[in-house]
């Protein structure tokens, strides 16, 4: 059975009322969810708020879902727009003063990373990954990390495969360059 | 294309062979290109590394508990976030709207500005209905022409007018405030002061 065929088993099981079906699911794509939350967002705990409301839109959304796309390409589509959507809201708080983000991030005994060498690694790319703009980190995450073809990406984001590659080429660059530069 | 475009292209396997083998031999006759070409190398190698970080499974046990847990506390309270962001949305639409119609009510009639006449009355408080100067029918033709003279040195001061360039703007006659005022009729009396006392109430 390939893993479409099993996706949609799921998906119709939990729409026939199966909820064991529904956590299956789950336990299937948190692991790219919340790296998708974190990347773009930087921290453990707005990764974890992320990756609840994905959780809550999918779980409100998933008996719509018509496989006109794999289960993957809609889930990510809705974790990248909950990652956005969260961010926005994220900087506008910071203007108003409600959220300290410098304080989230050094919160490291709430973080799921337990290697020190490691994350120090991942503290220095999400510093540089939260000073390009969104959707240059977004094109980045996606093709280094999670390793998306350019399509794919083309299909989540709405944008064509020539723009995508420049707001590849920019992060690519830029982050490149914070990191050095934070380096010497 | 920028070089440092193509070196990326080339990392991300986006040359067809043909620009691959180009790149290739450019690389190899020159060391600048190849010092850059190893720092985006290794740059890549270091991002490849942060790929599949090993976690604290117990975090991801937790998320569908947690998960079920908002979802009930949602279904539950799930109208009052709602309703409280309906009500505070409206209130700051309703406190937004205030400050904005007060402010260009304060701006038609500004409160604070005090002019004092040579017999020391603040000429403002003659446009205070609530003042005890405020008083449009006993006003006498010696007051009047008092206040139109101040009026006409207002403008001359205002428009920066020679006294006769103020004949085209201000009124001849002294007592044109007294006729004007023994003219209006009732209806428009009350008009006049209801619309100064609402923009007296809104600009405050």
């Amino acid at each position: 059975m390939t893993d479409t065929d099993n996706d949609f088993e799921l998906v119709n099981s939990f729409i026939s009322g199966n909820q064991a079906a529904f956590n299956k699911i789950v336990l299937k794509y948190q692991q790219k969810i919340y790296w998708h939350a974190r990347r773009m967002t930087g921290n453990h705990l707005d990764a974890d708020e992320v990756v609840q409301e994905v959780l809550i839109v999918l779980y409100n959304k998933l008996k719509d879902f018509q496989f006109k796309s794999s289960l993957y390409t809609w889930i990510y589509k809705i974790t990248s727009t909950r990652s956005i959507n969260y961010l926005k809201k994220r900087n506008l708080r910071q203007i108003f003063s409600f959220d300290d983000l410098e304080a989230k991030s050094v919160s490291s005994s709430e973080d799921v990373i337990k290697d020190l060498e490691t994350k120090e690694k991942l503290d220095r790319l999400e510093k540089a990954l939260q000073k390009v703009p969104l959707r240059q980190r977004e094109v980045f995450i996606m093709r280094n990390f999670d390793e998306m073809s350019y399509e794919e990406i083309s299909e989540i984001t709405g944008i064509t495969t020539g723009g995508l590659k420049a707001n590849y080429f920019h992060a690519m660059k830029k982050i490149m360059e914070i990191m050095q530069n934070n380096e010497n | 294309m920028k070089t440092n475009n193509k070196i990326i292209e080339y990392l991300d396997d986006q040359l067809s062979q043909a620009e691959k083998a180009s790149f290739e031999n450019e690389l190899k006759a020159s060391p600048g290109l190849q010092s850059e070409f190893q720092q985006y190398k290794k740059f890549k190698e270091n991002l490849s590394q942060l790929r599949d970080i090993e976690v604290d499974e117990s975090y991801f046990i937790e998320t569908i508990p947690k998960f079920r847990t908002r979802q009930s506390v949602l279904k539950r309270y799930g109208v009052v976030p709602k309703l409280t962001l309906s009500l505070s949305t409206l209130l700051a639409v309703a406190l937004v709207f205030v400050l904005v119609f007060s402010r260009s009510n304060k701006v038609a009639i500004p409160n604070k500005v005090v002019v004092v006449d040579s017999s020391g009355v603040d000429f403002s408080t003659l446009l205070d209905p609530s003042s005890d100067n405020f008083n449009l029918n006993y006003i006498s033709s010696n007051e009047a022409s008092h206040y139109d003279s101040l009026l006409n040195s207002m403008i001359t001061k205002a428009l920066d007018l020679s006294p006769d360039e103020l004949s085209y703007v201000a009124p001849s006659n002294n007592s044109d405030l007294t006729s004007l005022l023994q003219n209006i009729n009732e209806k428009e009396a009350d008009n006049i002061y209801n619309e100064v006392l609402k923009q007296k109430i809104l600009g405050r």
